[in-house]
């Protein structure tokens, strides 16, 4: 049951994942075409997703939109990824002063509310696709280091790592070949609850205008002009919110379904013991 | 070719509440011990008497606080890094439980494989085939997880990661406390087979007299953190001369009913570690007390060329 759940996350994120890809094939029209002629149309077999108040036509936004929310995600993620592991594994197996550091660094950059950090930035470095991802990345790998941090905590005292130490192995691979592997599964966990996280920031930020610049499309701003012509065309705002929606539930699915994948004792085979 | 020269361990516990508190917890103190080769040291004790910490300490797992030990000569304590790391085939330690010594994400190749390679030893099939061999096991394991495993097959695959490096030295803490009865005896008998091809010395540590009089040719019993009474195991049976190894012995199990009867069972718990008191450690438990022991401090002495004491009533209650 709990597996079925976990397939349906794993389909709706490689959906997404296409659909994103195939955009500038399977696109019916240029996401920035204009035709005012054209405007505020419902739902129809020509506009699928119906029009905006320009004439452009939501479905082709829509595609092009999540290339945005899928590159902000999976590159802003990997960033926390990478800083955060890094950190935390070294805090967590070195402890100490190296821990102590580490760890108050963390503690001063989570006291800062994230989102206001990141307003701040955006707005001395000026909104634009490639700023968010950084910056979004930037902020997000504190919580992670934390986590990776606990794992190896627990994960360095065990007697598979003395044995590792006993026949020579050193700190590095120690950590990168003995420990991680051990510690991949929730930092997987995280990290895809971290995408579905940085897909909703990016789309928050950008309907406020401060993340994609229009006329470039992205979900956020999608809904936030559908939001100026809700009284006319209710339906062009269902479409951006349902496709947050449905990417941060798939990743959340996926999530889940990955950590039982990624435990060995839990798959099945010949299990004797 | 093992040499343990006075060594020690400290544990520095804080508690920061209120008023912060720094106390000391001596895990093991003047610890002086020789192994020849091919011998087998045996280590007995409660849980909690420091045998394991001695275990680490002597496979460099842990940095000991003072004292040193020398390994045919060479001072091993004062090893670090590289160098230690390129000297470390020669001790190996073999744990109680043996899954948790596995890495889960290891097949027993890449297990077996490791060692080999980062001691610039090829790795290859044939070698790995070998040592698997040498424990019992088939090569039909060679692909398999730990969790595949069954207990005896995985602490014959823990032995076979030991032997992998070809090491001079195996520690063996409570290696087959983890195991059925029936196969105990089997890891037991691997053991001593090995030991006898391979010309290991080997410490066998456990809590378990009966394994260590089986297999040891001299026994260290230890009691917080010290040695009480180190003797050739035959010597220890016949001539105890620490009121704490005769509690031990008394404790085993007899099998002429009747004569079983238990003359003095040890009363409470081990004391603290932590800030010990002064006087002799066996003091709070010990039927044999007396004025004297609080200004006796646990010094070792002989009583016979093999057999040294750490009582100073030995003589009078034999």
């Amino acid at each position: 049951m709990c597996k079925r759940i976990a397939v349906l996350g794993a389909v709706l994120v490689i959906i997404l994942i296409l659909l994103s890809l195939a955009a500038p094939v399977i696109a019916p029209y240029a996401p920035d075409k204009q035709d005012l002629s054209q405007k505020l149309l419902p739902p129809s077999v020509s506009h699928w997703m119906g029009t905006d108040q320009l004439g452009r036509d939501v479905l082709s936004r829509m595609l092009y939109g999540g290339r945005v929310s899928l590159s902000v995600g999976f590159v802003a993620v990997g960033i926390s990824l990478f800083i955060g592991v890094l950190m935390g594994a070294l805090a967590g197996y070195f402890g100490g002063w190296v821990d102590q550091l580490i760890m108050r660094t963390v503690d001063i950059v989570l006291c800062i509310p994230t989102l206001f950090l990141i307003l701040m930035l955006i707005v001395f470095l000026g909104p634009s696709l490639f700023n968010i991802m950084v910056i979004i990345g930037l902020t997000g790998w504190t919580e992670l280091s934390r986590l990776v941090r606990a794992e190896f905590l627990t994960l360095k005292q065990r007697d598979y790592v003395s044995v590792a130490r006993a026949v020579g192995a050193s700190n590095g691979r120690i950590i990168f070949i003995h420990i991680l592997p051990n510690a991949l599964a929730p930092i997987f966990i995280s990290a895809t609850f971290g995408i579905a996280g940085a897909i909703l920031l990016e789309s928050g930020l950008s309907f406020l205008g401060l993340g994609v610049k229009p006329p470039m499309a992205s979900w956020g701003n999608i809904l936030t002009s559908s939001t100026e012509c809700m009284r006319e065309a209710w339906w062009l705002t269902l479409a951006p919110g349902m496709a947050i929606f449905i990417t941060v539930l798939g990743y959340n699915l996926l999530g889940d379904g990955l950590r039982d994948a990624m435990d060995p004792r839990l798959s099945g085979g010949d299990n004797r013991a | 070719m093992l040499e343990i020269k006075n060594l020690g361990k400290d544990y520095t516990t804080k508690h920061n509440g209120i008023i912060k508190t720094k106390n000391l917890l001596v895990a093991v103190d003047h610890i002086s011990l020789k192994l020849e080769k091919n011998k087998t040291l045996g280590l007995v004790g409660e849980s909690g008497c420091g045998k394991s910490t001695l275990g680490r300490l002597i496979c460099r797992l842990e940095e000991p606080s003072r004292g040193g030990i020398y390994l045919d000569g060479q001072a091993i304590h004062e090893l670090k890094g590289a160098s230690l790391r390129r000297i470390r085939w020669k001790f190996q330690p073999v744990f109680q439980d043996p899954y948790g010594s596995l890495n889960p994400r290891f097949t027993v190749y890449r297990t077996l494989e490791e060692p080999l390679r980062l001691h610039e030893k090829p790795g290859s099939k044939d070698e790995i085939h070998n040592l698997l061999e040498m424990v019992g096991l088939g090569s039909e394991v060679m692909e398999r997880y730990p969790h595949q495993l069954s207990g005896g097959q995985r602490q014959r695959l823990g032995l076979a990661r030991a032997l992998a490096v070809g090491p001079e030295l195996i520690v063996a803490d409570e290696p087959v406390s983890s195991l059925d009865v029936s196969i105990q005896a089997q890891i037991i008998n691997l053991f001593l087979e090995l030991q006898a091809r391979l010309h290991l010395s080997m410490i066998f540590i456990s809590h378990d007299l009966r394994v260590v009089g089986h297999l040891a040719d001299e026994v260290a019993v230890m009691y917080l953190g010290r040695i009480m009474e180190l003797a050739p195991a035959e010597e220890l049976f016949n001539n105890t001369g620490h009121p704490y190894t005769q509690a031990l012995l008394e404790a085993l199990p007899k099998l002429e009913p009747g004569r079983g009867r238990l003359r003095s069972i040890l009363k409470g718990e081990l004391p603290s570690p932590v800030n010990p008191a002064p006087g002799c450690r066996f003091y709070s438990r010990c039927k044999y007390r007396r004025q004297v022991c609080l200004d006796y401090e646990n010094e070792l002495f002989s009583i016979d060329a093999n057999h040294t004491v750490a009582c100073c009533r030995s003589k009078e209650i034999k």
